[in-house]
């Protein structure tokens, strides 16, 4: 039964699209859960493509499979989490993985979901617009793979895959700026 | 006023990356011997990998790949050498390489006259952590490479610049325009989420001689000019939040082996006779990697002893007492390190049970298979009976007997040969 929500316009335009691609990858009720990487890395690849227009290029160190990598976070994005959650809207859950990892990840909690249907989210046009970017060419949801050169959306069904470039940041380019060498402790300290 | 709208630049910063590296007595003057740090070279000099020359025949050779140009700053032989390092002969860009014996490992940079926001001083220490893993990780020891691949769980560091942890301080005169410091506690109520941005989560944090000093648990920053005394204890920080990185670094590995040795444990009793030759090599690794996280373990209990006894005897311990919890964290570290000898005490207990079980189950196999291959003997030897049956003319009754005789045997070679094919053919 849907629940009735006083004030449906208690999360903002980003915290809603947020929710929606929650909900189209995680259920409370089947207890499955994205990565925080993950959402992390679709909503960058969903910014780069006009979906988050408040959204700037901004960076996170943050754990990437199992090591620690510069990646993208805007801080608004950070907030919108936190809203959400704060709403019940989102759950979040913390497992370990083999490599003694610990892992963030969040659902859709069953209130997010009445709440995207009581809003008919998905027959907005952002609503069709993020499908529209998230579904691959046989309308198959296209899922997150965390890879070593970076993430990548891929539909099980026909294999086709999209990388989601930049948003690893390469620290192998050179620092741009003139610099000196510098010691903490001199000959004199030791 | 809270005026976290405000942003903040951090000017003319000193930024120095640090990490624990396996290093001692012995390793240090190996390196210090290496740079010829006491003939004081008024050029510098380009240094490959260790090793490189593989034929010393040979009058020439070629570097795997360029090194990098030092120039030693100050030394001692055993202790420790900082030195000035260049990545090209002709470039203005200098680092301030420091390694000490007690696996202290530093690369510092000063960029002066200018101003970054918190995400480029972000990225400028990750930039500085892909370095040490280009420019200082080659010239060290085999060994030493093969125990920073063990620690941070790669084939090989030397190309793995994203597995590694470091810790940076960055010494800053002023966080930009407007933005004033009285003492650390109230800036972080203006600014909650400013400083963190670059230090992540800030776990300590303290005004001291006019230095305003933030710990993060990625980075410090500290705003003002530390005396030298404030220094050795900045050091000292830095060193002990090296370790904490190692230490979890060991202990993730650690538990992550009890997790392998587990899911080994559970699949010996269905497994074929491959799995478990496959299981039995999985156990040489990782008894392979036991051995090197003991001898890990034992060199960081070293450096953690020395450095201890360094700063009990410090000037620095005299002036600021135990603060930042450093006295505390000391602690807190040899009892990590007890805690580890005892847990891969017992997992090397798992380990040996392990390999026993494996070996147990992969003898019953054989014996198995030796049982029905005499069956399957034995049925061969009954079809030379048919075949010297029917040479004899045995009529029809005779021959039934004999086949009936022969169904059992002809079920057991079925069950030979599947047995056969799932336990030792390969795919």
């Amino acid at each position: 039964m849907e629940k009735n929500f006083e004030n449906l316009e208690i999360l903002d335009l980003d915290q809603k699209k947020i929710l929606f691609i929650y909900s189209l990858y995680s259920s409370e009720e089947k207890l499955e859960f994205l990565q925080y990487t993950g959402i992390l890395a679709i909503c960058y690849y969903l910014m780069k493509n006009s979906i988050f227009p408040n959204y700037k290029e901004q960076l996170l160190i943050y754990d990437y499979k199992d090591s620690r990598r510069y990646l993208w976070e805007d801080k608004k994005f950070m907030n919108d989490i936190n809203e959400i959650r704060t709403q019940g809207m989102l759950i979040r859950a913390r497992a370990r993985s083999q490599e003694y990892r610990d892992i963030n990840s969040h659902q859709c909690s069953k209130k997010g979901s009445h709440y995207l249907r009581a809003i008919w989210f998905q027959e907005t046009a952002e609503g069709k617009e993020i499908l529209n970017l998230l579904k691959c060419r046989c309308k198959k949801l296209m899922y997150i793979f965390l890879e070593d050169d970076g993430p990548y959306l891929r539909c099980l069904k026909c294999k086709s895959q999209i990388f989601i470039k930049g948003f690893l940041y390469d620290l192998h380019e050179p620092i741009k700026h003139t610099y000196d060498s510098f010691f903490l402790i001199g000959d004199d300290d030791k | 006023m809270n005026d976290e709208s405000k942003e903040i630049y951090i000017e003319s910063p000193k930024i120095l990356v640090t990490q624990y590296i396996p290093m001692g007595k012995n390793n240090m003057v190996s390196i210090n011997r290496h740079i010829g740090a006491h003939k004081a070279y008024k050029a510098p000099t380009e240094f490959g990998m260790k090793g490189a020359v593989k034929d010393i025949k040979n009058g020439i050779f070629q570097m795997e790949k360029s090194g990098v140009f030092l120039k030693t700053v100050e030394y001692s032989f055993s202790n420790y050498i900082n030195a000035e390092l260049k990545n090209e002969l002709d470039t203005e860009n200098k680092m301030g390489l420091s390694l000490d014996k007690d696996g202290m490992c530093s690369l510092g940079i000063n960029i002066n006259n200018r101003k970054f926001t918190t995400d480029e001083i972000k990225i400028i220490i990750g930039k500085i952590t892909y370095r040490s893993v280009d420019y200082v990780y080659p010239i060290l020891k085999d060994e030493q490479q093969s125990l920073l691949s063990t620690l941070f769980g790669v084939e090989d560091i030397l190309s793995s610049h994203f597995s590694i942890t470091t810790y940076g301080l960055v010494i800053t005169n002023s966080l930009g325009e407007g933005i004033e410091i009285n003492n650390t506690k109230e800036f972080r109520l203006n600014h909650p989420h400013k400083i963190d941005s670059i230090t992540d989560w800030i776990i300590d944090d303290n005004t001291v001689e006019g230095c305003h000093i933030f710990i993060g648990m990625r980075a410090a920053i500290c705003v003002g000019k530390p005396s030298k005394n404030l220094r050795s204890l900045l050091q000292t920080v830095l060193f002990l939040k090296s370790i904490f990185n190692a230490s979890f670094r060991l202990f993730s590995l650690i538990w992550a082996l009890g997790k392998t040795i587990k899911n080994i444990n559970d699949g010996i009793p269905q497994s074929s006779y491959k799995k478990l030759k496959s299981f039995n090599m999985e156990i040489a690794v990782i008894n392979n990697a036991i051995s090197r996280l003991k001898i890990l373990d034992k060199m960081m209990d070293v450096a953690i002893a020395q450095k201890k006894l360094k700063w009990d005897n410090s000037e620095s311990k005299k002036q600021f007492s135990n603060i930042f919890r450093i006295d505390d964290e000391f602690e807190d570290e040899i009892d990590k390190s007890n805690d580890r000898n005892l847990t891969l005490e017992q997992i090397g207990v798992d380990l040996q049970g392990l390999r026993a079980s494996v070996e147990q189950r992969m003898d019953l196999i054989m014996t198995k298979n030796s049982e029905f291959l005499n069956v399957v003997l034995l049925i061969l030897t009954l079809i030379s009976v048919i075949g010297i049956a029917d040479i004899l003319g045995f009529n029809i009754f005779e021959l039934g007997v004999v086949f009936v005789v022969m169904i059992p045997f002809i079920i057991a070679s079925l069950i030979y040969i599947k047995n056969y094919i799932r336990n030792f053919r390969s795919k």
